[in-house]
């Protein structure tokens, strides 16, 4: 297994191991089913593990039509949209720490488009966002991912003081307040596994 | 529960099952896979491929209207759920002929991103996709931020333009021109009587007490804009109409097509009922009638209640209301 494939794997694993945290919160606020997407999105990942090619755009395209098939729901949808939005952009030309800025950001932008939503919003763009800026801020890829990990998790801690506007939290206001977004902790784990 | 079922968690598949055995000659399953359906005859070549797609629950919407003169192909999801993107992108490339494809489907937050998901993969693919949304709820938003609004049974006649448009030739581009026109000028307006029961959870999942109505709830028992004891059928209709007129700015001299909807449980009796009082509010109006339909073309399970959707018209937008089309659940000569 390359190495590519190997970090996906301790994602998916990330994932797994955390949904029933993914579902408390989720119940909390939301409809209560990031838990069980996070083990769909698990599945998706190893579904590209085992279709990859070793091309990093291929095998990034493959990842989000795979996951786009095993989780259907609208964060599962926004998850393979970073994927793919990632494989547009990356290249062989790249280093490994330009590639991995390059395809967060394009992730992001991508992320943001499709789910209409800001930093601020309570969202998984909220821990995404800080972790962005601090691959951007990093000379070499191991303390970038380090240093992103920890501004993941800081930023999905953030969003337990912001207003929900997105999904049935949107709906209930102020009674999410406290705790902290589901799918900005899916976003923490992710960056906790790829260090 | 009262339904007629077999196993809760079949209910959509089985019900896939049935209506491809019913129409073997109108209908395929697209690489085997019936959530992911098109005309037996697609692609239609050189024709604009027209597709649309969401959740189960609401025949005839979304599959039924699959055939000549109206749609190409759908991607069918669970009850109210919204189908995949990979299901939508193997319609696609189903129904292009390489003229394109236009996606028309209700405006939900789940089916906008699988549907923006598949059109992203399908111009990777090198297939042009256009995208207008059902957005005809007048409940759901008010006037000023109509691209919030909800898509209901009003999206029938953006189906009916489209569909015609592109059997009579016409490029993607002029078909999206026609579409947007037809759909910035329908409307509709629901009440809702009594909630519905999703099989695979057995009883209501919100609440419209007996005796009771809702004006403006969403075909998923989103919440309306007023609740009250329930009223005659020609306050009802007054309320629904004046919504619509008020909110498409109708005016005498105005040309009007008029779709009266079952919600799924309420009798055309009733539907009737109440047309006969749209016919008199817009004939003392000044309005002008030129057709109606009158049946179940967006149901919500077996929600009783009933949508009135207006669209207004000019010569060429009722010239393509009024061509022919043949699909499983619609015909017209």
């Amino acid at each position: 297994m390359s190495e590519f494939s190997a970090t996906l794997e301790k994602v998916a694993k990330a994932l797994e191991n955390n949904s029933k945290r993914f579902e408390e919160l989720d119940s909390a606020a939301g409809d209560g089913d990031l838990g069980i997407t996070a083990g769909k999105i698990a599945e998706g990942i190893r579904s590209g593990i085992s279709l990859s090619t070793g091309d990093l755009k291929a095998d990034l395209m493959m990842l989000g039509r795979e996951i786009s098939k095993s989780a259907p729901s609208t964060f599962g949808t926004l998850f393979a949209t970073g994927f793919i939005r990632a494989s547009g952009v990356v290249s062989n030309e790249y280093s490994p720490l330009e590639n991995v800025q390059k395809g967060f950001k394009a992730a992001f932008e991508g992320i943001a488009a499709r789910g209409k939503a800001s930093i601020g919003e309570r969202t998984l763009l909220d821990a995404l966002a800080p972790a962005l800026t601090a691959l951007n801020d990093a000379s070499d890829l191991r303390s970038g991912l380090s240093s992103a990990a920890i501004a993941a998790r800081g930023g999905a801690k953030a969003t337990a003081e912001m207003m929900p506007r997105h999904g049935r939290a949107g709906w209930i206001g102020e009674r999410a307040k406290g705790l902290e977004d589901a799918g900005a902790n899916v976003i923490a784990v992710v960056f906790e596994a790829l260090q | 529960m009262q339904k007629i079922l077999n196993i809760p968690k079949e209910f959509v598949s089985e019900m896939l099952e049935g209506i491809l055995q019913a129409y073997p000659t109108q209908l395929k399953a697209v690489d085997g896979d019936n959530h992911a359906l098109a005309r037996a005859d697609a692609p239609i070549a050189g024709k604009v491929g027209i597709t649309t797609g969401g959740g189960s629950g609401h025949l005839p919407l979304f599959l039924g209207y699959v055939g000549k003169g109206l749609l190409d192909g759908v991607a069918v999801g669970d009850v109210f759920q919204s189908p995949t993107a990979d299901q939508m992108l193997a319609v696609t490339k189903q129904v292009n002929s390489g003229a394109g494809v236009l996606y028309i489907y209700g405006n939900y937050g789940g089916d906008v991103m699988n549907f923006d998901l598949a059109a992203e993969l399908a111009g990777a693919e090198g297939i042009r996709v256009e995208t207008i949304l059902g957005a005809d709820d007048v409940a759901s938003a008010p006037k000023g931020e109509e691209s919030r609004r909800r898509g209901i049974a009003g999206i029938f006649f953006l189906y009916k333009v489209a569909g015609a448009a592109a059997a009579a030739g016409k490029s993607l581009d002029e078909v999206v021109a026609i579409t947007k026109r037809a759909a910035a000028q329908t409307r509709t307006m629901g009440v809702a009587l009594s909630p519905v029961t999703l099989p695979t959870v057995g009883h209501p999942t919100f609440e419209v007490k007996a005796g009771e109505m809702e004006i403006g709830m969403g075909i998923h028992g989103e919440p309306g804009i007023r609740k009250a004891k329930l009223e005659t059928a020609d306050q009802i209709t007054a309320e629904l109409i004046s919504a619509i007129k008020n909110d498409l700015s109708l005016k005498s001299g105005d040309k009007v097509c008029v779709l009266m909807n079952s919600l799924g449980a309420t009798p055309p009796e009733e539907l009737y009922i109440m047309y006969r009082q749209v016919k008199k509010i817009f004939s003392g109006d000044g309005i002008d009638v030129a057709r109606v339909y009158v049946g179940e073309f967006a149901t919500s399970l077996e929600m009783a209640g009933a949508s009135i959707s207006v669209i207004r018209v000019d010569s060429e937008l009722l010239g393509y209301i009024n061509a022919p089309a043949d699909t499983p659940f619609f015909t017209q000569v």
